[in-house]
């Protein structure tokens, strides 16, 4: 259904767009119906940028992100209205994603005003109670209030009944419980796993590997805009092979351990080893760049798990 | 104890009546606003006031106040009342065109250049710094002088042709900071245009703001103008308050003691302005709770 | 750092070119021919030579016999040679020395009158924003001195203290009756003369940057650090002097912006007090419809707000310690 065929985003930054920043590198991937892909990585690893490129907020610098066939970068007006019918997103920060100034149900009202003009206001109601019902909202204790008035949690799910309002068939959650409290979060991840049972596809980012672990069909590990291990989830969590994706993992219980240790290691684990998960099944040597431009980034090392080189590469 | 009702819904009438109660409730927004519309009133009231025109030569010359002339008469015998009633008015007009030329202009630029960002805000950027550094008083005067104004609405044009570049800038930090918040980022989920999304997302989040700034050039222009007016640039055959000063000068009213001919036109300007900055501070008060406890 | 000089030179060069076209300009694609209707507005002719002298020099000035591009360049050129062309009203002086005469006038009052309304201004204001009884007689005698246009003060202060009250003079720059020298009954009638418009000047600007820096130190003083250190226990007047120093770079910008203001400030006051500074050379340029004169005083007032904006801005630099700390290659 969506796919990324080795995107690139590039930020030019300074003066006259002087400088160059890579944010996102040579990435591919898919999600299906009914999947829920976990896009993990630490702050800073590209993760949020995919999502908002595969949203249309940021513009794509190079390859194609398509969806069911069609390369979202060329969608103008009417059809990408279609588009955001299908494809939605909800983000991180619940009081920042509704405008303080008005009421919060404004969110439906745009919607309404966008995709459903022709709509009577009986149909139109009956349409949110359905919705709100789905994300076990009641409609008195959230129609009608300003977003300061509402939690966190609600404001997420209200969010997320927007999207069903909609004909929605993938969304984007860009760390959308990790401003929640722990008690809401199970709730809201429940949710989720509702969409994905009627075929929605989720694009799920996150910093919270058990997160990612809870819900999802198929991981992905970012490292400064590279994926570095990418499989399904249950391969990728048991038999990790990319050192970082193995730190990554480790680390979960250990709590005083920091990203600064992590990343000595992980120097420590280039000196130490020989051939690396992705060069034991491909030609060259780690750390350096492949003879062939087009040899692909990323190994099979088992049927549906992929690594990449493994020594901190200088990329491009 | 802790009160454990459900807050009462809040509607966004009941918001505006708040603000509203709460603006009317404010000493200096009342006083500011009793000065401006008792003024307003005498200006709009002007033309009933009298049979004559500001310029014509209706009686003794240089008579101090009195009944028939309250504010007394020029050295050429024209009624000092009904030359200010006028000045009034056309300040109110100058006022009202110019800010709000000024703050359509800059908050077009400002909007446009924050929201699209890149290439375009470069571009909108320089030309609003450009205009900033250039002494807008003194290009008005080589503009005024060559061009020439011939009305009114033509000063208001020149004035707030020069006005609007701070507009621009503070219009254009606010709208960077509010593009980045995750509810644009919904609106055009959302599939709404840009333009609508500055329009009804951006906005009315800076509303108090650009009221503030509105004012501000208001009160801003009221002196320009009048100080172009006092050069002999203002539109002819238009009487105004800086004209009356001039008028009063060159006329040697200083030496001559007729004090009554150039008192009421700059008390009248520092009324006005005075009265929109008391009036601005008061909603500053009241949008921003943190001057409030001064 | 270097970008950022980069970045505000291109500004400069853009406005200094925007404002020479556009003096450049205006005169020339005016409806009608300015040479003659300035010679025509000068009243009866009375000295034909003279009058054909003139037109020929301007004539040959504007250059109508060369392209407009060349027009252009020729403009520029001359600017370069700090010829700004022959006043007709005070004919043959140029109207480079006619500005270089006024030009001590106005600076002498412009320079004294913006400094001392800066920093006292900014004292008092910072004064105000912690006494109660200071603040309450403060703001409101700021805010009627931001809302004086500058000619009515000027116009205030020349009757009162003038005329009425009769301690200064209140035209000119010296007595009529003296002629310029060296001498100590010279520069007490110029201090006279001075004193009046440097006070006009000097008050409405005091009231802004008073009533800008209260509001400012008020912010800072509500702001999170403030109170995180209040909440630390340190002396309110180290946190006073905190919010001082963080209050005072907007203070520095807010001069550069006002600069304009202040120049046309001038220009008021002078006319009022019939100072022999450029303001006045502005007014009798525009009695005299001598447009050269006119735009050649405009253009030096202009180059010189530019560079006084410059200089400001090297300030700024100079003061703010986030630039001042990029300059030593603490951050990129």
């Amino acid at each position: 259904m969506l796919r990324l065929n080795r995107v690139w985003k590039t930020y030019r930054v300074g003066a006259f767009g002087t400088r160059e920043l890579t944010a996102v590198r040579d990435v591919s991937l898919d999600v299906a119906p009914g999947e829920v892909v976990s896009l993990i990585g630490e702050s800073g690893s590209g993760k949020t940028t995919i999502g908002r490129m595969v949203l249309r907020l940021n513009s794509v610098s190079q390859g194609r992100i398509e969806f069911d066939g069609t390369d979202v970068s060329t969608l103008r007006g009417r059809a990408l209205k279609s588009y955001y019918r299908k494809v939605q997103g909800i983000f991180q920060d619940p009081y920042s994603s509704f405008n303080p100034i008005f009421k919060a149900d404004r969110v439906f009202d745009m919607v309404r005003r966008q995709f459903f003009a022709g709509t009577p206001n009986a149909t139109w109601h009956g349409k949110i109670e359905a919705a709100l019902a789905d994300v076990r909202l009641d409609p008195a204790q959230v129609l009608n209030k300003y977003p300061h008035q509402l939690s966190g949690g609600q404001l997420q799910r209200m969010l997320i009944a927007r999207a069903l309002l909609l004909d929605i068939k993938l969304l984007i959650a860009d760390e959308i419980i990790s401003m929640l409290d722990a008690s809401t979060r199970i709730d809201v991840m429940n949710l989720l796993a509702d969409l994905t049972s009627r075929g929605v596809g989720v694009l799920f980012v996150t910093h919270d590997l058990a997160l990612g672990n809870y819900l999802s069909t198929t991981t992905v590990i970012l490292r400064r805009g590279v994926i570095v291990e990418m499989g399904a989830t249950d391969k990728v969590f048991a038999n990790p092979q990319h050192p970082y994706s193995t730190h990554l993992l480790g680390s979960v219980p250990h709590l005083h351990k920091k990203w600064s240790q992590v990343e000595a290691e992980l120097a420590r684990h280039d000196a130490r080893l020989g051939p690396c998960g992705y060069h034991a099944h491909m030609p060259g040597r780690c750390g350096m760049p492949p003879h062939d431009p087009d040899q692909p980034m990323l190994a099979e090392i088992e049927p549906g798990h992929v690594v990449g080189c493994s020594y901190d590469q200088p990329l491009g | 104890m802790t009160d454990t009702r459900p807050l009462k819904p809040i509607t966004a009438d009941a918001r505006r009546a708040e603000i509203f109660r709460l603006a009317l409730g404010n000493p200096k927004v009342i006083a500011g606003l009793v000065i401006l519309a008792t003024l307003l009133a005498l200006g709009l009231a002007a033309p009933l006031l009298s049979g004559h025109g500001p310029s014509d030569y209706v009686g003794p010359r240089a008579e101090p106040p009195s009944a028939d002339f309250w504010f007394g008469t020029t050295l050429f015998g024209q009624d000092v009342f009904v030359q200010f009633a006028n000045g009034i008015r056309s300040t109110y007009v100058v006022g009202l065109l110019a800010g709000g030329i000024g703050a359509l202009v800059g908050m077009t630029v400002g909007f446009v250049a924050g929201y699209r960002g890149g290439v375009v805000d470069e571009i909108l950027s320089m030309i609003t710094n450009v205009v900033l550094v250039l002494p807008a008083f003194a290009v008005l005067i080589i503009l005024a002088a060559y061009v020439g104004i011939d009305s009114v609405v033509h000063q208001s044009v020149f004035i707030g042709a020069f006005s609007w570049p701070w507009v621009a800038r503070a219009v254009r930090a606010q709208t960077f900071s509010l593009r980045s918040r995750e509810f644009v980022d919904l609106a055009r989920l959302t599939g709404v245009r840009p333009l609508t999304i500055i329009r009804t997302e951006i906005g009315p989040n800076m509303g108090s703001y650009l009221l503030l700034v509105f004012i501000v050039l208001f009160g801003g222009s009221i002196l320009t103008a009048a100080s172009l007016d006092f050069l002999g640039l203002g539109p002819p055959g238009q009487m105004s308050l800086g004209l009356m000063m001039n008028q009063a000068l060159q006329s040697s009213a200083l030496v001559l003691g007729i004090w009554w001919w150039f008192l009421p036109p700059g008390i009248g300007i520092v009324l006005i302005v005075g009265a929109l900055y008391v009036t601005n501070i008061g909603l500053d008060d009241v949008f921003n709770p943190k001057l409030r406890k001064m | 750092m270097g970008r950022y000089f980069g970045r505000k030179s291109i500004v400069y060069a853009l406005t200094c070119i925007v404002a020479v076209t556009i003096n450049w300009l205006v005169p020339r694609f005016m409806p009608g021919d300015p040479v003659l209707q300035m010679l025509i507005s000068r009243g009866p002719d009375t000295n034909p030579e003279q009058t054909a002298v003139i037109m020929d020099y301007y004539n040959r000035l504007f250059g109508f016999d060369v392209p407009l591009w060349q027009q252009y360049l020729n403009y520029w050129g001359a600017l370069f040679k700090g010829d700004l062309g022959v006043s007709v009203w005070l004919f043959p002086t140029p109207v480079a020395d006619v500005v270089l005469r006024a030009l001590p006038y106005t600076l002498g009052l412009l320079l004294p009158a913006i400094l001392l309304s800066w920093f006292l201004g900014n004292k008092v204001g910072a004064m105000a924003a912690r006494r109660k009884w200071l603040d309450n007689s403060v703001l409101p005698v700021g805010y009627v001195l931001t809302a004086t246009p500058y000619m009515w003060l000027a116009i205030l202060l020349a009757w009162s203290l003038g005329i009425v009250a009769g301690i200064f003079p209140t035209a000119g720059g010296y007595g009529f009756d003296l002629q310029p020298a060296v001498s100590w009954e010279f520069a007490s009638s110029l201090a006279m003369h001075w004193f009046l418009p440097f006070l006009s000047l000097f008050l409405v600007a005091f009231g802004g940057w008073a009533i800008g820096m209260r509001n400012l130190v008020i912010y800072e003083l509500e702001s999170d650090y403030a109170n995180y250190l209040a909440a630390l226990g340190a002396p309110p007047r180290l946190i006073r002097r905190y919010a001082f120093r963080n209050a005072i770079l907007p203070q520095v910008t807010g001069l550069a912006l006002q600069l304009g203001v202040l120049v046309g400030g001038s220009i008021l006051t002078e006319v009022v007090f019939a100072y022999p500074g450029l303001g006045n050379l502005v007014f009798q340029a525009l009695l005299h419809r001598d447009f050269f004169l006119l735009q050649g005083v405009v253009l030096f007032i202009v180059i010189g707000v530019l560079v006084a904006n410059f200089v400001i801005d090297v300030v700024y630099v100079l003061v703010d310690p986030r630039t001042r700390a990029g300059m030593q290659g603490v951050s990129a």
